[in-house]
């Protein structure tokens, strides 16, 4: 193998390649990650609205003494805990 | 400067550190009443969840200066507003039925101008209810007339086999895994109430406008034969609804024979534990039951029940129960001593002492006969039941009507049939007669008869009866006008009635019966049914045989109430839930 081979340019044209990659990689995926998780969080919100209805419905069903707004305490509570399975939200 | 940079700190920490949490905000009240066309309450409600201090950490900012380790987002929120639909049904969820063979809509049908008819606006004892309150009665389907508006009536709606949730193929462990629709509901209603369930013997089977019905009331009408307004309603035919979503009145009969030994007999239809047996076996410890004399005890006694009517109460008793968490027969029975038998308690059962004109039809249909007696037995329940009637003008739906079922009362009326008497007393005077309701006959006493006939005559002993005279000519001698009592077929049948039960005192008992009268012979009544009663002893009379039919009725205790006050609070109603608009943010 000869000194100097010009045939050592593009591999380290590559591995410069690789290493702007990342760089870029970093930054944009950091957009993507975000919007993905925000858009995991908005899902995860609506479908918990019909949820959060039902489960209203459901703790009423269990016990008619239950005031509006201990209700609303105990639905707010049980949207807090799915949120906290999802890691969302913080314990 | 230093407490600038201090405090500048402090803030980003608690940013940097604030909790994420999620609320959720119910609290707007409920807005927009309304119905939709098949009578279900339509409300909306506005949901907002709300995310504050959302973090998210960024696996790769660690590679790469441009990114960070984690960002926070304060406030993301989802807004809805969603579509209440309150149906007055609440048993689907136990059936397992999927949601199309559940609603609110009941298979009971009222005419229009029933709720003006000031006589279902009283209680039994015909004193006024309060507002809004009815007794509505149960006719059945024969009897049926466009301008009755004194009754509800069972319609057939189509079931599209909708009649429960069939379990999956290795479900051992589910007790409702059989296979037909009665031993499901069977097992439902035994579940949460009793064994008060009146179920076919399975060699008979339960036609299929049984199931039908007993789902319908159930889990309500299946949603897609639901009635609409104005979808036709027939109201000529019986039991002939089919799956092009025709609608028509409904009715099924069965027959009770049973021998004099009471619910052990033969039956085609009815469990030995059904309310209509205990019923019956609480009138068996009473007069109430049809008497047979003892000498004739292979007679059969034979009692006429409307299933339709039993199904409906039996049905609505067992709903009420499972909604107040409370067996009703089980409270209102208590365990006979002498049979062994569960029977009603005594309490249970009070004499109804008004009755509305139209009773006569409910009990025997268009062709009125005697009623003798009637009594009723009432269930009140904790919890109202919603429930939701079509209202019809004879061809077409034209509304609902919502009402909460307060209560029921189940009503007994006999009918009597006839009576076998016998005269017994010196040897040569043995005679023995038999009269049926609605044939007329008239029974001559003389009271002037015998030699000495005219000199203790006391026409004081018989002076409320019907007398005629009656110039008795035998050759030779002229015994002169003799006063004649003449007895009609309902005077006989209303003294059986009263002395069905005399057999029973043994001879001790009519022994001094018989001494007190000749005693206070002088202190003879001035009652009518008082001077049969004496003149019927003088002559020797007594009842062999008395036949008498129970008829059953029921009698619906409901409150009318506005659509405006069903809501998802409402006992005994299923609400389903519609996302009508999303949006992301607070707007709505």
């Amino acid at each position: 193998m000869r000194n100097g081979s010009a045939a050592l340019v593009p591999l380290l044209f590559a591995i410069m390649l690789l290493f702007w990659f990342m760089w870029f990689l970093g930054g944009e995926n950091d957009n993507l990650h975000q919007v993905n998780q925000l858009e995991n969080l908005q899902h995860t919100q609506e479908r918990l609205i019909i949820a959060a209805l039902r489960k209203k419905q459901e703790l009423r069903d269990a016990n008619a003494s239950l005031s509006e707004v201990q209700l609303n305490e105990k639905v707010n509570e049980y949207i807090h805990n799915i949120m906290i399975l999802n890691k969302i939200d913080d314990e | 400067m230093k407490r600038t940079l201090l405090l500048s700190l402090c803030l980003l920490t608690s940013a940097l550190f604030a909790k994420t949490v999620t609320t959720i905000d119910l609290s707007t009240p409920a807005v927009g009443t309304t119905e939709n066309e098949y009578g279900d309450r339509i409300m909306y409600q506005d949901v907002t969840i709300n995310t504050k201090d959302f973090k998210i950490d960024n696996f790769w900012g660690k590679f790469s200066q441009s990114a960070k380790n984690q960002s926070s987002f304060t406030d993301i929120a989802t807004a809805a507003n969603v579509k209440l639909t309150i149906e007055n049904s609440f048993t689907c969820k136990d059936g397992g039925l999927v949601e199309e063979g559940c609603s609110g809509q009941k298979p009971f049908l009222i005419n229009q101008g029933t709720l003006d008819n000031p006589d279902l606006k009283l209680d039994k004892d015909g004193a006024s209810l309060p507002a809004g309150e009815y007794r509505i009665p149960f006719d059945s389907a024969v009897n049926y007339d466009p301008t009755h508006d004194d009754a509800f009536y069972a319609i057939d709606v189509y079931r599209d086999s909708q009649y429960y949730k069939k379990p999956a193929v290795d479900d051992s462990v589910n007790s409702t895994t059989s296979k037909n629709f009665f031993a499901y509901i069977k097992a439902f209603f035994e579940d949460y109430f009793s064994k008060d369930t009146t179920v076919y013997g399975s060699e008979i089977g339960s036609p299929e406008i049984r199931d039908r019905y007993m789902a319908n009331i159930t889990f309500g009408l299946q949603k897609e034969y639901r009635i609409a307004i104005n979808d036709l309603i027939t109201t000529t035919e019986i039991n002939s609804a089919n799956a092009d979503k025709k609608v028509s009145l409904l009715d099924y009969n069965s027959q009770i024979v049973e021998d004099t030994t009471g619910c052990d007999g033969l039956f085609f239809s009815y469990d030995p534990d059904s309310l209509t047996c205990k019923s019956i076996n609480f009138f068996g410890l009473s007069q109430w039951v049809p008497f047979i004399n003892s000498t004739d005890s292979s007679a059969e006694q034979k009692i006429k029940s409307d299933s339709v009517l039993e199904d409906t109460e039996t049905t609505l008793l067992t709903l009420a129960g499972k909604l107040d968490q409370h067996n009703y027969i089980d409270s209102n029975t208590s365990i006979d001593t002498t049979t062994g038998k569960k029977t009603f308690i005594q309490e249970v059962f009070k004499p109804m002492s008004y009755m509305m004109g139209s009773m006569f039809r409910f009990f025997f249909g268009e062709n009125s006969k005697n009623l003798t007696e009637v009594i009723s037995a009432e269930f009140n329940f904790t919890n109202p039941m919603p429930l939701t009637f079509i209202q019809t003008d004879g061809s077409k739906a034209t509304d609902f009507v919502y009402f909460e079922l307060l209560g029921l009362e189940s009503v007994y009326g006999t009918e009597v049939e006839s009576c076998r008497v016998k005269k017994s007393g010196f040897i040569f005077t043995w005679d023995e007669k038999t009269f049926t309701e609605g044939i007329p006959t008239n029974t001559k006493f003389d009271m002037e008869a015998g030699f000495f006939g005219t000199l203790f005559n006391n026409s004081s002993e018989y002076s409320e009866l019907n007398t005629t005279e009656e110039t008795h000519r035998v050759p030779l001698v002229d015994w002169g006008d003799h006063d004649i009592v003449n007895l009609s077929t309902n005077d006989w049948l209303d003294w059986c009635k009263r002395n069905q039960g005399r057999q029973r005192k043994g001879l001790l008992g009519q022994f001094i019966e018989n001494f007190t009268s000749f005693v206070l012979g002088a202190n003879r009544s001035t009652t009518y049914d008082g001077q049969i009663d004496n003149l019927l002893k003088d002559e020797n009379w007594e009842v062999v045989e008395y036949k008498e039919k129970v008829h059953k009725e029921l009698i619906l205790h409901l409150k009318s109430i506005n659509i405006d006050t069903i809501d998802t609070k409402t006992k005994g109603t299923t609400t389903h839930y519609k996302v009508m608009k999303m949006s992301r943010g607070h707007t709505k």
